[in-house]
């Protein structure tokens, strides 16, 4: 617990009804999207920048620990107060503070959910592109803390690389404004790319201002279905090898078509090994030159069927499908484990094998889909008892995917962020100078470790 | 563990965490904080089976903060129950700290007794058209009343100068008919809408049913269940049950969404009911499932729009069949609002507990109504059409709330 003091200080900067101390409030900061858990000591939903760089003095002087939250939708654990202390809950920070039509950028406060920007921002005709598949639930200042990306990665990237400006309060208490609106930046070091998936380790972002691009005028959907899974995920490379960068470039192997059947059904053959669902997007007369291009080369790597969405409809139902994949596999399974594996595009073939193999292995039912276009893979591991054998295939089954992964020359983490989930992978990706120089930044930007301590590299930190 | 709520905990361990409630949860939409989205509450009821958590005050304030919506259920990957989980848990606050005390009285003494209904009628109809309403108003009297009367006031809804159970020995039943139907006679009905009564009996006798009211049914029983009174509800589940059962009809028929959902779960309330559910229908389920649906002639002019209640769209899966007697109106437009089925903040006495929250809630779903522009709002529940009014009202929009059926009776 805390003492009154610092109590009846942060009393003092957020006001008493912005302070919850009740064991019911506590609880339910305790926990996000994994299985993860542990009690902070107290919450605090602060509502402008001066009150947060007050609070972070407070907490630095005290050496208390500070997690900064979100949409507490991360799977990795990052927003769990593993160390207890304070969790700042930032929803109260929710205002889109400017859209500026003449330099096509947004200024928004990091409690913003990602799908109220989306639709801010696409009322001026203007596109913010990274769509986590989370993007009703979590917020602009989560994603640009995990670096979250999504389906429209392939060709737009992930948050990062649309990030033009912040402003970040540092664990000691001082604002720290980085970028602005220009296109081109290149004086001093670059930092937004070191706080973009820094998982609250460096700051507490308070605002963003995002790079936004012009809505694009016309898409089509295409959904291609594969007798064999390897061709399947063959096409994804071969489609990258014409030249062509879909908008999405989405794998589903059979099971993860099944369980969507069995749950929302949109009409997705239950016989195919693997399917593709492929949108483009851009100027009409583009968007049916790369369609007619795709159906192609889908065609020519030995799919057995190609439809093309008639409508916006019938698109609209096909992504509806992907999208409650999540949904379909959690009702299936006491536990989902989605794990985010990402490969360079040409080793997709190699992945999606290795998953099949290991998944046969461990006798585990492991779903795969991904967002195939930039190599990001979910195999989803359906837990179905809290029995300690299964979970020791569990385990050794996400070792096994995560040393597959590496091998091809891959990641672990495409987009979900380490925070404590995957910290034991992280000596197997980097050696220990890389892991030292991350140390090394955070002791000098944080040299009392209160910041979301123990996540990423700092195992047990 | 024999406590009744212990048995729900596996239920509680089915939530996997995701977070999806959060995007369509009404109540976190206006909080923005963990502890009032069904996760959060969810999370709060399993620690309060296992014995972490007690049922303090700070828990009683998170649990009141629901609106029984079930949206959170059908956005669930694994369809975890937190409507159902709440009431428990509301249910268990009930029976181990009595119902908070002005409530106490209106769902015991009022609610369940047809005279005390009857009565405060009479008495309402008197304060709403003597003028003594004006003259509180104006003095500034409620303001000094507890709960912010004087702002709640406008909810109160006009009430009718008689209820519809003291006309019923007047009305012109028709005495046969192809089919032999029910009609459960709603509160609302009785007190506020007696015209809807009447549209509804027309309805069904143009349809070829023959129509039975028996005057003796109580409330359906769901206020006291949304508090956690089971054992009242219960007692009220029989007797109406029974009620419906000795007719001898083949349907029973709600008009109130509410009821009507109430009525289709009574045989989980009452041993022996088995069967008894599936003879419910919600009067536009059965007009256009059951009896083929048919459209007077007579034109009604506008635009509609169609506010699905809660207890209708999910909790009756009843989302077409309203709609599409909008549509067999010769003359009338339908036009669909955005988030049709999101709650519209009414939820029983929700809004009276907990107004100026309800009116953020009732906000959202008036700027959806305001984008289509329509001179009239469907729906086919009274709570829902009580909130509605009180809302157009309050903003000045000049539409009216009408049922389904009160349209459809236009046309013959
Ligand atoms: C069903 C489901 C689908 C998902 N799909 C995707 C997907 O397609 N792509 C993807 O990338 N992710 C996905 N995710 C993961 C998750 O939604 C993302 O990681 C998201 O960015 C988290 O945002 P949040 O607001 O919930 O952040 P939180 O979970 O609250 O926090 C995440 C991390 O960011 C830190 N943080 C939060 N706010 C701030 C801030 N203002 N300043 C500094 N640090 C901060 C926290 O400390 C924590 O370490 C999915 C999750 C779920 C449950
Ligand atoms: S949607 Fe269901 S499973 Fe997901 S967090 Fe909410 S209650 Fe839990
Ligand atoms: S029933 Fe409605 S108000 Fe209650 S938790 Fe679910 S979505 Fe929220």
């Amino acid at each position: 617990m805390l003492n009154q003091q610092i109590l009846a200080n942060l009393t003092k900067i957020v006001g008493k009804e912005n302070v919850f101390t009740t064991k019911e409030d506590l609880i339910c900061y305790s926990y996000d999207s994994t299985p993860i858990d542990h009690m902070p000591d107290v919450v605090v939903a602060p509502v402008k920048t001066e009150e947060i760089a007050a609070i972070m003095k407070l907490a630095n002087e005290n050496r208390i620990p500070v997690v900064p939250r979100g949409g507490g939708t991360n799977l990795s654990g990052g927003s769990v107060p593993v160390a207890g202390g304070i969790v700042m809950a930032l929803h109260r920070m929710n205002k889109i503070l400017e859209i500026d039509t003449d330099n096509l950028t947004a200024t928004a406060q990091p409690g913003v959910v990602t799908a109220a920007f989306h639709q801010a921002v696409e009322k001026e005709g203007l596109f913010y592109p990274p769509d986590p598949q989370s993007m009703f639930m979590s917020t602009l200042g989560g994603n640009v803390a995990e670096n979250a990306g999504g389906p429209r990665g392939v060709k737009y990237g992930v948050t990062k690389d649309y990030v033009l400006g912040l402003e970040v309060v540092s664990p000691n208490g001082e604002v720290i404004r980085v970028g602005g609106k220009t296109i081109k930046n290149v004086s001093g070091y670059d930092l937004i790319r070191l706080f973009a998936g820094s998982e609250g380790t460096l700051g507490i972002i308070t605002e963003i201002t995002f790079r936004l691009v012009p809505l694009p005028e016309a898409k089509r959907t295409v959904l291609a279905l594969f007798d064999r899974l390897d061709d399947a995920a063959r096409t994804v490379s071969g489609i990258i090898k014409q030249r062509i960068i879909p908008t999405t470039l989405e794998l589903m192997d059979q099971k993860t078509m099944e369980l969507i059947e069995s749950f929302k059904p949109v009409g997705f053959p239950l016989d195919a090994e693997g399917a593709l669902l492929i949108e483009v997007d851009g100027s009409a007369g583009e968007v049916d030159r790369q369609i007619v291009i795709v159906e192609e080369i889908c065609k020519t790597s030995g799919a057995r069927e190609v439809k093309v969405a008639a409508d916006a409809a019938q698109a609209t139902q096909l992504w509806t499908g992907r999208r409650s994949a999540f949904g379909a596999m959690a009702r299936n399974a006491l536990q989902v484990l989605a794990e985010d594996a990402t490969v360079p595009r040409s080793k997709v073939p190699d992945i999606v094998r290795e998953i099949q193999r290991i998944a046969a292995k461990y006798q585990l039912t492991i779903p795969t889909l991904g967002h195939t276009g930039d190599g990001n893979m979910h195999p989803n591991i359906l837990v179905q008892s809290n029995d300690e054998e299964e979970l020791k295939r569990v385990d050794a089954a996400i070792d096994e995917i995560f040393r597959a992964a590496l091998d091809l020359g891959g990641t672990l983490s495409g987009e979900h962020g380490v925070g404590l989930a995957k910290q034991k992978y992280m000596d197997w990706e980097f050696n220990s100078s890389s892991l030292n120089m991350m140390r090394a930044i955070k002791k000098a930007v944080d040299p009392n470790n209160i910041l979301n301590p123990g996540k990423i590299f700092l195992r047990g930190e | 563990m024999t406590e009744p709520l212990d048995k729900y905990l596996d239920e509680t361990e089915r939530c996997i965490r995701c977070g999806l409630c959060q995007k369509v949860c009404p109540i976190y939409a206006e909080m923005g904080s963990e502890p009032f989205v069904a996760r959060g509450k969810v999370r709060l009821i399993r620690e309060l089976i296992k014995g972490n958590v007690e049922l303090s005050p700070r828990l009683k304030e998170i649990l009141a903060l629901c609106l029984d919506c079930g949206a959170c259920v059908a956005n669930c990957p694994p369809s975890v129950h937190t409507d159902k989980l709440v009431l428990e848990a509301r249910a268990k606050i009930t029976a181990e700290h009595g119902l908070p005390l002005p409530l106490a009285g209106a769902l015991h003494g009022f609610l369940p007794n047809n005279s005390a209904q009857a009565l405060v009628t009479k008495m309402a109809y008197f304060y709403q058209h003597s003028g003594f309403q004006k003259l509180l108003r104006g003095t500034g009297l409620l303001k000094a009343l507890p709960l912010d009367l004087d702002k709640k006031e406008g909810l109160m809804p006009e009430f009718a100068p008689r209820t519809f159970r003291s006309m019923l020995g007047e009305l012109p039943l028709k005495k046969d008919g192809k089919i032999r139907v029910a009609y459960f006679l709603s509160c609302m009905t009785n007190m506020v809408k007696p015209e809807l009564g009447q549209a509804v009996i027309k309805v069904l006798e143009n349809h070829g049913c023959e129509v039975v009211i028996p005057a003796g049914v109580q409330c359906c029983g769901t206020p006291h269940l949304a508090y956690g009174d089971t054992k009242v509800a219960a007692q009220l589940a029989e007797n109406n049950a029974r009620l419906l059962l000795e007719t001898g009809a083949d349907y029973i028929i709600s008009d109130c969404a509410t009821c009507g959902a109430a009525l289709k779960k009574y045989d989980k309330l009452v041993p022996g009911l088995e069967g008894f559910a599936d003879k419910v229908r919600d009067i536009a389920e059965f007009l256009v499932n059951v009896v083929n649906l048919r459209a007077g002639e007579k034109p009604v002019d506008g635009v509609v729009t169609y506010h699905e209640p809660c207890h209708l769209g999910r909790g009756q899966g009843v989302t077409a069949a309203p709609r599409e007697i909008l549509k067999a109106i010769p003359g009338l437009t339908f036009a669909e609002m955005e988030d049709a089925d999101r709650c519209c903040g009414g939820a029983g006495t929700f809004n009276v507990m907990h107004y100026d929250l309800s009116m953020k809630i009732l906000d959202r779903k008036l700027d959806s109504i305001r984008k289509v522009n329509p001179q009239m709002v469907a729906t086919g529940c009274p709570a829902c059409t009580m909130q509605l009014e009180h809302g157009l009202s309050r903003r000045e929009m000049p539409i009216s709330v009408v049922h389904p059926v009160e349209l459809l009776a236009r046309t013959y």
